[in-house]
């Protein structure tokens, strides 16, 4: 079955195409909505919302561009939405008191993407949502201040020091190795 | 790992690890999803089990509690001693429940009600209120032959029929022993409201309780005829010359033994919403697109047994709880084929992902060199409780319907699993729930001689769990449809 069978029969509120498309897209859509939650149990509830969004607005989806990035974008959006109810933001807005994360729990050794998010949703929740927004999901500053309510400019800020923060931890996790030192030749000489 | 920290190898090398993890929901997730959507799923079965309960409480409650304009406990009436003339060996059954009913049912059967002729209504009070009596006094008979009032030969169908379909009379007729019928309506003369009651019992008498008897002549041998309603006056037993009257009762015995075996025929039925099936064409992760597994599996149904013994404990008349002990053999075929030695996947899911079993086989679904039929068998114990209501009864035959839930644990089985490709299947090791609950309706028929009651009818059972372990994505449910004899046998 296509997406295009699958489309058309979402549009015809049939059970069974409904049933394909989830089957299809929830172990995905699942692990962006893992990225985005404190918790598995959170990530669940951000994707049955998500997944409610894409088959009742499934009429706005007009064969522009891929069906999975559209349904992507439905289910991020919902992860946000969902973030900013809880008022979860408010947990991170103040960066004087951000630090580095530390270790809470050990990662069980398992695939080394799994490693990677796991390490994602050490940060605090402000940071990892710009830095997923940003380097995983291809939102510009501007756009995320504009979903997230904050300025570009502090969009920038948490970026940056999401990256060092996941860096620091990727690296005290042997995940990745430490960085070189570029050597300055004309320096050195 | 290369450090990838320069500003474009940073977010690329995020997006490709996260691109590659997968995470399974749970199945409440889907189901949200769904009662958000469609609302939530009607279930007709709980409808129709809520519609039975209500039923089966308003029967149960009418039985043990009838109707009272018809047996009002409170009547009394004068307590007169036996006549002289009847012996005491006329011997009153259940006096005071009888006795209190029958003034009420006789003024109701000559009320106008009925819709007949005043005398019809006497008479007809008459002979039903003689019959009762006959039945309910040892050593009493009915005298069919009227004595001189009561005429043969008159026909009076209309009224009869007016009779026979009168809701009034429908109440009355079940508390006495006999119906009236159509010849004895006969009997009874259309006109003449005035005439008295002439309807008569035959009692013994005795003869001469003081007086020494002829040598030829045995105490309390003659009889005479008394008319019933004398019979009528008697409210409690009472001494006459010297001897009681023992009221007799008959209690029947509410304990029962049975003994039944059910030769069936069973099904099976496979439900999957989760199939999945492995594209080559994306590396180590599957697409995964569904499929329709009965589509892909021929069975055949095997006949069963199902044999036990149960314990019976009659509430009422009508209704009986029971439970007992009992093994029930089930079996199906499945066609295949025989292959060269092969592996063959099995995809289990745990609900934190996909665990892979692979195991060799040379059973196939599809093609091989020889057809096989693989035989899935099971024996399991079973702790079956339930109840039989009696829903219509003549004589000695009576017509039941029952149902019943039973708890069962698997001794033993031999089954076979089909892969995740529908290619092969795999003998099923480990995967079997032991433990298990059937559902089971009947009808069925009984005859009655003495204590022993035969019945025989249809029994549908149905095995509410999947026969495999949650893990294993097709859900097997197992139907039988047999035909289940047994034997009770009423404890005293």
């Amino acid at each position: 079955m296509n997406d295009a069978i699958i489309i058309e029969g979402c549009l015809s509120n049939s059970p069974v195409a409904q049933r394909e498309l989830y089957s299809r897209y929830s172990p995905k859509m699942l692990s962006v909505c893992f990225r985005f939650a404190s918790s598995r149990e959170d990530a669940e509830d951000m994707l049955q919302e998500g997944f409610i969004k894409v088959f009742t607005q499934m009429q706005s989806f007009q064969n522009k561009g891929a069906f999975e990035g559209w349904i992507r974008k439905i289910i991020v959006h919902t992860c946000i939405n969902v973030l900013k109810r809880n008022k979860k933001f408010n947990q991170s807005v103040d960066l004087e008191e951000a630090d580095f994360a530390t270790v809470r729990e050990a990662i069980p050794s398992i695939m080394q993407a799994k490693q990677v998010v796991e390490c994602i949703r050490l940060l605090p929740i402000g940071y990892r949502t710009v830095l997923n927004l940003f380097a995983i999901e291809g939102f510009s500053h501007r756009e995320i201040s504009e979903l997230m309510g904050i300025e570009e400019s502090t969009s920038r800020s948490q970026y940056t020091r999401a990256k060092s923060m996941l860096e620091h931890i990727l690296i005290s996790r042997k995940i990745i190795d430490k960085k070189e030192p570029k050597t300055n030749l004309i320096a050195a000489m | 790992m290369k450090h990838p920290f320069d500003l474009d190898d940073f977010e690329s090398f995020l997006s490709e690890q996260s691109e590659k993890l997968r995470m399974y929901p749970e199945d409440k997730v889907w189901r949200n999803i769904q009662q958000s959507l469609h609302g939530k799923d009607r279930w007709p079965a709980l409808t129709f089990a809520a519609f039975l309960t209500g039923a089966f409480i308003t029967v149960l409650l009418f039985l043990t509690h009838p109707a009272k304009e018809l047996l009002n406990p409170n009547t009394s009436f004068a307590t007169n001693r036996l006549p002289d003339v009847i012996s005491p060996d006329v011997k009153l059954l259940n006096p005071i429940s009888i006795v209190d009913k029958l003034p009420y049912a006789v003024d109701a059967i000559q009320s106008d009600a009925f819709h007949t002729s005043a005398s019809a209504s006497k008479k007809i009070a008459d002979i039903v209120l003689v019959k009762t009596l006959a039945t309910n006094y040892e050593n009493v008979s009915f005298q069919e032959d009227a004595p001189v009032g009561l005429e043969t030969g008159v026909e009076v169908l209309d009224d009869f029929q007016v009779m026979e379909s009168s809701p009034a009379l429908a109440k009355i007729i079940p508390i006495f022993p006999a119906s009236l019928t159509r010849s004895e309506f006969q009997k009874i003369p259309d006109e003449d409201a005035s005439a008295p009651s002439t309807a008569y019992m035959e009692v013994p008498v005795l003869t001469n309780s003081l007086a020494p008897l002829p040598a030829s002549q045995e105490k309390g041998v003659s009889s005479t005829t008394v008319p019933a309603r004398q019979l009528l006056s008697i409210q409690e037993p009472e001494k006459v010359n010297g001897r009681a009257l023992q009221p007799k009762t008959i209690k029947p015995g509410r304990w029962a033994l049975q003994f039944y075996a059910t030769p069936s025929v069973s099904y099976r039925h496979l439900i999957d919403d989760k199939r999945k099936v492995l594209d080559q064409g994306s590396g180590p992760y599957a697409l995964f697109i569904t499929q329709e597994v009965n589509a892909f599996v021929r069975q055949k149904p095997k006949l069963g047994l199902e044999a036990g013994a149960a314990v019976l404990y009659s509430l009422s008349d009508n209704f009986r709880i029971k439970t007992g002990l009992q093994l029930n053999y089930r079996q199906f075929g499945i066609s295949a084929y025989n292959t060269i030695t092969e592996p063959a996947r099995i995809d289990l899911d745990n609900g934190y992902g996909i665990r892979s079993m692979v195991q060799l086989t040379n059973i196939s679904n599809q093609s091989g060199y020889r057809e096989v039929e693989l035989n899935n068998h099971f024996l399991q114990l079973a702790l079956p409780i339930g109840f039989d209501l009696k829903i219509a009864e003549a004589k000695k035959v009576a017509f039941f319907v029952a149902a019943s839930g039973q708890l069962t644990y698997q001794l033993k089985s031999n089954s076979y699993l089909i892969s995740a490709d529908f290619k092969n299947f795999i003998k099923n090791t480990d995967l079997d729930r032991k433990v298990n609950f059937n559902t089971a309706v009947e009808a069925f028929v009984t005859f009655k001689t003495g204590d022993i009651m035969w019945q025989a009818g249809p029994q549908i059972r149905y095995q509410l769990l999947p026969g495999s372990k949650s893990s294993y994505p097709i859900r097997e449910h197992l139907m039988d449809y047999g035909m289940k004899v047994g034997i009770t046998k009423t404890l005293k």
